[in-house]
């Protein structure tokens, strides 16, 4: 199972998934978390991110640029995506010392439940560190 | 970079319980999975996403990605917001 951040969830929707990741779709092995799906959508709608976006796709169809807005309207019910009712008891169960923010320990009990392993762009010291003491696969790596 | 080894584990539900995890802790994930189970969440849709999305679309959106014009849309949502930072 894998577990996209931001970044990597982008690339994933914009046709861009690497094979493993294409593998790990085509059986039901990707999620990502609600934080991680709220900042994506977040900065897409950035105007200062949509106006680059539109310039540089200008003069391309604007037919896949459109298929990614509705997708980051409407998240593929490919992508796995854990609710709150599942999530929270136990990210509240996590260890406190250091304490996750809202982010990391969405990230870390997902990964948990889902029994998967983090992609992600940056990792903090203290997400690596409650990766290292709960046995989290993270790796990091650019999108 | 790589953090943690895998290692086997018990199994519940069909997946995998870390060892390491408190008593409290693994309460809570054996009730999460089992509820997730049950209303189908840790099994999403599997196959592709479709439709595909243009090549020459997609390379702007990777492009958007590496030159950095993602990443300082990012610095403004998450400025001021430590909960969805990663810092």
């Amino acid at each position: 199972m894998l577990v996209l951040d931001d970044h990597h969830l982008f690339v994933a929707l914009s046709g861009n998934a690497p094979p493993d990741v294409l593998r790990a779709l085509a059986h039901s092995e990707v999620f990502t978390t609600a934080s991680w799906y709220y900042r994506l959508a977040r900065a897409a709608n950035d105007s200062t991110f949509t106006g680059a976006l539109s310039r540089r796709i200008e003069s391309l169809e604007s037919e896949g640029r459109d298929l990614i807005m509705n997708r980051l309207d409407q998240l593929p019910v490919e992508i796995g995506l854990l609710s709150s009712r599942t999530l929270v008891p136990v990210m509240a169960k996590l260890p406190t010392d250091p304490r996750l923010n809202h982010l990391a320990a969405e990230a870390v009990a997902t990964a948990i439940l889902v029994d998967g392993g983090l992609r992600v762009v940056a990792a903090s010291t203290v997400l690596i560190d409650a990766c290292n003491r709960l046995d989290v696969d993270l790796v990091v790596v650019d999108a | 970079m790589r953090v943690g080894d895998r290692d086997p584990g018990q199994y519940h539900c069909g997946v995998a319980t870390r060892s390491r995890l408190d008593p409290g802790l693994e309460m809570a994930v054996q009730r999460a999975r089992e509820r997730a189970a049950q209303t189908g969440e840790l099994t999403p849709r599997s196959g592709g996403l479709e439709p595909a999305v243009p090549a020459d679309v997609g390379a702007v959106i990777l492009e958007l990605l590496r030159d950095g014009t993602y990443a300082a849309a990012l610095a403004r949502v998450t400025a001021g917001d430590p909960d969805i930072s990663d810092a």
